[in-house]
């Protein structure tokens, strides 16, 4: 399942300051696949010192496991996830990645992707909505 | 498959039959999907220690100080985006 992890889910995550969050994390491997733009690496190391950016940047070196998207998202896909509820051309672009990149889901606490956002391209949960989602489903 | 390889493997005859079914599936013999398996085990098993260890660095340091609450970590990371966003993306979506 590949999925894509938004900086309000990875960072308590990688702090574990949620539980739902670090299992979440902890579950990349397994039947994770974690796809993320740029812009949200960039959102997390900018809040790390130097030797845990190599550490964060390390978690990436597998492209099975995990992986890390440069290519620029198309303008129009940008522009439609502005027009389906998500105002902030930066928050538009992270719902166009997710699309562009075809994730079957979104995890995010940011709740402008959980409540405005409306798409069928992929599903939003946040990290314990989508746990219960994968234990039920087991 | 590994030629090399010579230790032989005992296994119950359900566990070899449901191993060459998983294996027919993926259009591969046993000893490969075995090979697939242990592989994808110790990739789980970097990840965790790579992500761990990353961890520890963060507790020591006192965690990301970005807010106490989700709400104030969301926040403040809004700000972010936005900085950075401008700073590297706005000009492709003009």
């Amino acid at each position: 399942m590949r999925i894509c992890i938004d900086s309000s889910t990875l960072i308590p995550g990688l702090q574990e300051s949620s539980p739902d969050k670090v299992k979440l994390l902890d579950m990349i491997g397994k039947t994770l696949h974690l796809i993320i733009p740029r812009l949200i690496a960039k959102e997390v190391t900018r809040n790390l010192v130097a030797e845990e950016v190599r550490k964060f940047y390390k978690l990436f070196q597998e492209d099975k496991l995990s992986q890390i998207i440069d290519e620029p998202i198309p303008s129009a896909l940008v522009e439609k996830y502005i027009n389906l509820g998500l105002p902030a051309k930066a928050d538009a672009f992270i719902g166009a990645f997710a699309e562009w990149m075809n994730v079957s889901h979104l995890i995010s606490e940011n709740r402008h992707f959980l409540r405005e956002l409306q798409t069928t391209a992929f599903q939003i949960f946040n990290a314990a909505e989508f746990i219960k989602l994968l234990e039920d489903d087991a | 498959m590994n030629t090399e390889l010579v230790t032989t493997l005992e296994l119950p005859a359900n566990m070899h039959e449901q191993l060459q079914a998983l294996a027919t599936a993926e259009e591969t013999d046993v000893v490969s999907y075995l090979e697939k398996l242990v592989a994808d085990a110790y990739r789980s098993e970097r990840w965790l220690k790579n992500l761990n260890d990353l961890r520890q660095s963060i507790k020591e340091r006192g965690g990301f100080q970005l807010g106490d609450t989700q709400e104030e970590i969301n926040e403040r990371l809004r700000q972010i985006r936005q900085e950075i966003f401008e700073e590297d993306y706005a000009h492709l979506y003009r």
